[in-house]
């Protein structure tokens, strides 16, 4: 994997040049627990300059293609996604790639405004704990970035419960739940897994491996009473995924139950 | 489906109507009272029909919606798709936050834009989400039940959420730098064009909200624009991209897509900053 890593490293910096002020990298193994076909995925950030030359862009997008295509004559398929929706990788998933790499483009000067977005809190706490800087200046640091509440969980853009929940809606409407199930059991499943962690940060703790992220939820929210519920589905990531729709209707449920915790403030009455 | 018109927006107008009607007729026989909302907003609300017509749909139900329920919406919209196809008009739907645009392939175009909500995504979009979804919201048609805004509440709009949050100022920049990547130029100019329009209007729709201003249909917005920010370098961009839009000539030709790649940067950019500043009283 160290050589993808590099090989897209390269592409990036042999592109843009002197337009990157850094680029953070982040490994989803919290993504990758139960991906269709064993894959790896992991997010590029890169934040440019305000008034980047496009045409350095289009070069960026050429030279992605062009390792794409090397690596795959070395038998490695490797698929690009670019733009932060983290849920959308597995939609990727469905053609069979071996890794699944994300690359989102920030400018220097919509940064500030991120840092300040209530939108982009719980992606940029995550981002700046979890990420790497492997190149730059580290423009983003976690005392930056505002503490995450309960509101943030349940009603920002990006990673909340609510947001999650349409996703799944919309991906009921545009793909085929009977064709497709595992695509569908793994946006479920993550969506759960995503929130849980997420709900977490309330706490200042920060963890990623599924069986750990249930554990901890079980210590810091005692009195939410769906664990057994949410233990089931968490069991799915370590078997074979069936054909069933259950995962999904789980899924469904245990958002919109999670979604009425925390509006109720039962939330604050654990540790 | 037949038309009678020789009228090109007048036909496109009575086509979409009629799939409108047929769909709120269907949802609302099938989903009965789980069904709190079918509201129709954007460009088929301001009557701005074009060849490609998008057709902007919030369907809400009680929370939480059951597979059932998503397969009886997915089951009818298949079923427009089906009916209202013929050798002159293309269906394409789409569920989905966000833009969602489709190429002129037949004579008309129809991209049906579903976004699905149940009642805690509706307070989501209603009470803090984008100044974007709150202008949406001010020029809105129900098709069925009530109005959006009845069910998830309303906020006022502030500087800091057209200055930070998603779908606003900064989020539509990322959009723009990104969709270079996604799409490539020589095969996808008329997409990208489709994204260059919804990001620079709707940073207009943004700019004119935190100053008050509450613009209908797109015309409107731009030409409020024009008079609300007349000491903005770029004041007239957006009325040059609404044009071309309109008159859809040019939106197959990659060096002015490319050319107006540049310009939209530059606009965002500039808009960006100057709304740090704004106190308004800019123009004084």
């Amino acid at each position: 994997m160290e050589t993808i890593i590099n090989r897209i490293m390269y592409a990036i910096k042999s592109s843009l040049k002197n337009e990157i002020h850094s680029i953070y990298f982040i490994k989803r193994d919290d993504l990758s627990f139960c991906t269709l076909h064993n894959a790896k995925i992991f997010q590029f950030f890169i934040i440019i300059n305000e008034n980047v030359d496009i045409e350095s862009l289009r070069l960026l997008s050429k030279n992605l293609l062009k390792t794409r295509e090397e690596l795959k004559r070395e038998g490695r398929e490797v698929d690009f996604i670019y733009g932060e929706d983290t849920l959308s990788f597995y939609t990727h998933l469905a053609d069979k790639a071996d890794a699944i790499s994300g690359i989102t483009l920030w400018c220097r000067d919509v940064i500030n405004h991120l840092l300040l977005s209530s939108d982009y809190a719980i992606m940029l706490k995550n981002l700046s704990y979890h990420g790497e800087l492997l190149f730059g200046n580290r423009i983003i640091s976690e005392w930056k970035i505002p503490r995450i509440n309960p509101w943030h969980c349940v009603f920002s853009f990006y990673d909340s419960l609510t947001r999650y929940t349409t996703y799944l809606y919309e991906l009921y409407i545009n793909r085929d739940i009977e064709r497709e199930y595992p695509l569908f059991n793994c946006c479920g499943l993550a969506s759960v897994l995503q929130s849980i962690k997420n709900i977490l940060l309330i706490k200042n703790v920060y963890v990623q491996e599924p069986n750990e992220i249930y554990k901890k939820f079980c210590e810091y929210f005692p009195n939410y009473d769906e664990k057994n519920t949410l233990r089931h589905l968490i069991r799915t990531t370590k078997s074979q995924i069936t054909r069933s729709k259950r995962v999904y209707e789980r899924s469904l449920f245990l958002l919109n139950h999670l979604t009425e915790y925390l509006l109720s403030g039962w939330c604050y009455a654990g540790r | 489906m037949v038309t009678q018109w020789n009228n090109p927006r007048i036909a496109m107008k009575e086509k979409i109507y009629t799939l409108l009607n047929f769909l709120t007729k269907t949802l609302t026989m099938e989903l009965g009272d789980r069904l709190l909302s079918i509201s129709l907003y954007g460009s088929t609300v301001t009557e701005e029909i074009k060849n490609v017509q998008d057709v902007d749909l919030f369907i809400i139900l009680k929370a939480p919606i059951s597979i059932q329920e998503l397969k009886t919406i997915k089951v009818t919209l298949e079923q427009c798709k089906e009916k209202f196809t013929d050798k002159e008009t293309l269906i394409k739907y789409l569920a989905r936050e966000g833009p969602f645009k489709i190429p002129p392939i037949k004579k008309y175009n129809i991209a049906l834009h579903i976004t699905i909500f149940d009642l805690h995504g509706i307070q989501r979009v209603c009470l803090q989400e984008s100044s974007l979804c709150k202008s949406f919201m001010s020029k809105i048609s129900v098709l069925y039940g009530s109005k959006p805004t009845d069910i998830g509440g309303k906020t006022e709009v502030t500087k800091h959420d057209v200055l930070n949050n998603a779908l606003t100022i900064p989020f539509l920049k990322n959009l723009i730098i990104n969709s270079i990547l996604w799409h490539d130029i020589d095969v996808q100019s008329e997409i990208l064009f489709g994204i260059i329009e919804y990001a620079v209007l709707s940073s207009v729709i943004n700019a004119l909200l935190s100053t008050g201003h509450t613009p209908g249909s797109k015309e409107e917005c731009v030409s409020m624009f024009i008079q609300q920010f007349k000491d903005f370098i770029f004041k007239q961009y957006p009325k040059e991209i609404y044009d071309e839009k309109m008159n859809q000539k040019s939106l197959k030709d990659k060096h002015k897509v490319n050319d107006h790649i540049k310009k939209s940067l530059a606009f965002l950019t500039a808009l960006l900053k100057y709304m740090e500043g704004y106190n308004g009283d800019n123009n004084k």
